[in-house]
């Protein structure tokens, strides 16, 4: 299922931009997320200056990170928790069903993670006989569907309620719910109710982080539902997934990240749950988890931090980026192929899975500079994705591929139909070769962040400027 | 497992182009892990007499709601009148908290208590904050003998008792205090919570009460 595929950025972007229900999905893309990341932005004036501090933080980090690994797996074991270092996603893969093995694991609970995601956890659970359960609603939502996620925080953002309600009636017949839910409530309801005992059965319950603390041990993770602290409350083992980058300093330093990280994901100035998790079960302790392990990854983050690329490691995956991208809202998550789509997929996915099955993500790009505007950890998102297209044509790229690219590009250019559909794959593709001057209106398929306003096409700094001067983020 | 975390570190360190830092060079970060220090505090915390009125209203604008009483003592009425309201049936599963302990619960005659961990099915649970956050009306929780993790995910609905003494202004207040407390080290688990659960997995629909409680009550108790 994580086979990846974003070689095939071309074809499914063609197919995204003719799926009705994914369009109407989309659309919401601006009521569900932008404006409410706006009203809680104007709503704190320090904002600016706390991503400014964010980004300090985790730069200062990542001068000193074999420093503060060591200081936080000293810690970690000091508390009664198991590091696991691993080099590649086969070894994080490994480790993990190493554990499950030895507590003869059937059922795993899974909050959602998105490094098991790049590591394809689950299929590889499911091939040696460990059932993953997906518990955060959009992952679970997904899993039930066979398809992987489509954004970072939303997992299931491109399905409508209607596809959703379909899925659950032939999904939960065997659960005796053999009614077809007509309104998100009640879907939401069923959910629990089935997901509750899964809850309660599993062996081994499996999270991500949102942050490593090495002043105390802790991995913090951030949630909405609850999920995910069930997860790591009920079952007898509790396994973090998480990579090398995601370590900060201290509680003070990680104060001011979350600060922005609600407000830049969804609007809120805290998600409902933050938890900063240390250890196992303490012996005069009411509950929790007998074994905490953490499988701890690399998976070529190391060598990210000598370049060009190091700013991208600051990510604390809050999507913002995808949320105001108009490519992204035009063709979706799944047309980027594998486990981070949108801008920070385009910069991160070439770094981790090739440029030769990537490098032409950052293809798929007006450049409007939107992404880097919105991003609370300021990074330059833009700047790294001409990185990549330099790099491909100063022929660090395989040959097949910058063909490719070029091919890409023909392509759009020729198809008026696709012209038509006013996408902003299209206009970044029409733009970019400089032929077109003017105006966009009324684009049927990107109505959501068009929203009746006239749409400028794109001509570098012209587009970026209006962008920053009528709907600039801060 | 130790060869690759030798070999993880040394291509940090060979990304950086230095070897691993001296004793000298590892001082300062040994003083910034320690903590303590704030970086920027939100100015809308700054009127600490307005902490409350700030908490109260940040807890209602994310569907939470608050009481006030004045004294423990009459907590276990103000459970009543929540619940009564909103036709909750009456049992409540109560942290084994020694204040919560000596409650005149004998008076609540429309409640079921039991003191422990909820299971699945238990509906309302009662549990202690260790502090309150004004700055977005959150609350701050920490397992140990006198509390369980899931009595703060499991149930319908979650009773949270504030007392008004432990409502700060922002988060850096709250971890002061805490390490004030409980010194360097950590319980397994410290849980921030904001309003109740919450998802928009749906089409984007916001709907509460998706794994965790469906309802946030939170009852400050005065300091006489
Ligand atoms: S790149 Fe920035 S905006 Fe995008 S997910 Fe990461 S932190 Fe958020």
């Amino acid at each position: 299922m994580y086979e990846p595929m974003s070689h095939a950025f071309k074809e499914s972007a063609h197919a995204a931009l003719a799926d009705p229900d994914l369009q109407q999905a989309m659309a919401k893309l601006k009521t569900g997320f932008q404006t409410k990341r706006r009203v809680a932005v104007d709503g704190l004036p320090e904002f600016d200056a706390l991503r400014d501090r964010a980004r300090e933080i985790k730069d200062h980090v990542f001068l000193n990170l074999d420093y503060y690994l060591e200081r936080f797996e000293a810690k970690l074991t000091e508390q009664g928790g198991n590091l696991h270092w691993c080099q590649t996603g086969e070894d994080a893969r490994q480790a993990v069903l190493d554990i499950c093995r030895k507590a003869n694991a059937r059922t795993v609970t899974k909050g959602k993670s998105m490094v098991a995601e790049e590591i394809g956890l689950n299929d590889f659970l499911t091939a040696n006989g460990i059932e993953p359960v997906e518990t955060d609603l959009g992952e679970y939502i997904v899993q039930l569907a066979e398809e992987p996620p489509s954004h970072i925080l939303a997992p299931a953002v491109h399905k409508t309620q209607d596809q959703i309600a379909d899925l659950f009636l032939e999904k939960h017949t065997k659960f005796g719910k053999t009614q077809r839910r007509d309104n998100s409530r009640a879907l939401v309801d069923e959910a629990r109710q089935v997901l509750r005992q899964r809850f309660f059965d599993a062996d081994v319950g499996i999270t991500g982080a949102n942050f490593l603390l090495a002043e105390t041990g802790s991995i913090v993770v951030v949630t909405n539902e609850g999920n995910g602290d069930l997860t790591q409350s009920l079952p007898r083992i509790h396994i973090v997934v998480t990579s090398i980058e995601k370590i900060v300093p201290n509680r003070e330093d990680v104060s001011v990240i979350l600060r922005v990280l609600g407000r830049s994901a969804t609007g809120q100035e805290m998600s409902a749950y933050t938890t900063f998790a240390t250890g196992p079960r303490r012996s005069d302790e009411i509950d929790g988890p007998d074994e905490f392990h953490v499988i701890l990854l690399d998976n070529g983050r190391s060598k990210m931090l000598e370049g060009a690329f190091r700013d991208v490691l600051r990510c604390i995956r809050c999507g913002a980026c995808m949320n105001h991208c108009p490519v992204y809202a035009a063709v979706g998550g799944h047309t980027y192929g594998w486990v981070y789509p949108g801008p920070i997929g385009a910069v991160l996915t070439p770094a981790l899975i090739g440029v030769k099955e990537a490098g032409h993500l950052p293809n798929a790009t007006p450049f409007c500079g939107r992404c880097e505007e919105v991003c609370p950890m300021r990074i330059p998102l833009p700047r790294m994705m001409r990185e990549w297209r330099r790099r491909e044509f100063e022929g660090k790229m395989s040959p097949p591929a910058v063909r490719y690219g070029l091919k890409l590009w023909g392509w759009a250019a020729r198809r008026p139909a696709f012209y038509r559909l006013g996408t902003g794959l299209a206009m970044n593709l029409l733009g970019r070769l400089g032929r077109r001057k003017g105006r966009f209106r009324s684009l049927p398929l990107a109505g959501g962040w068009t929203g009746g306003r006239d749409f400028p096409a794109p001509e570098g700094k012209t587009f970026m400027a209006r962008w920053s001067a009528g709907e600039r983020g801060r | 497992m130790s060869e690759a975390r030798d070999a993880i570190l040394a291509s940090i360190r060979r990304s950086l182009g230095r070897g691993s830092l001296s004793a000298a060079e590892a001082k300062p970060l040994d003083e910034r892990l320690v903590g303590g220090k704030p970086h920027i505090i939100p100015r809308r915390v700054e009127d600490t007499a307005a902490w409350p009125d700030l908490f109260r209203a940040k807890v209602e604008s994310i569907a939470g709601t608050v009481d006030e009483v004045a004294d423990v003592s009459e907590i276990p009425a103000a459970i009543e009148r929540f619940l009564g309201r909103r036709n909750e049936p009456n049992g409540v599963v109560v942290s084994p908290d020694p204040v919560f302990e000596g409650l005149p619960w004998g008076d609540a005659s429309t409640l079921d208590v039991c003191f422990g961990a909820p299971g699945g099915k238990d509906e309302v649970t009662v549990t202690k904050a260790f502090a309150g956050i004004a700055e977005t009306g959150t609350i701050m929780v920490a397992t140990g003998p006198d509390h369980a993790a899931t009595a703060s995910f499991l149930p319908e609905a979650n009773i949270v008792v504030l007392f008004k003494s432990r409502l700060v202004g922002a988060m850096e207040q709250a971890w002061a205090r805490f390490r004030a407390e409980h010194g360097a080290g950590m319980p397994r688990a410290v849980h921030m919570v904001t309003g109740p659960s919450r998802t928009a997995d749906i089409a984007q629909q916001l709907e509460l009460g998706a794994h965790g409680p469906r309802r946030l009550h939170i009852i400050i108790v005065g300091d006489g």
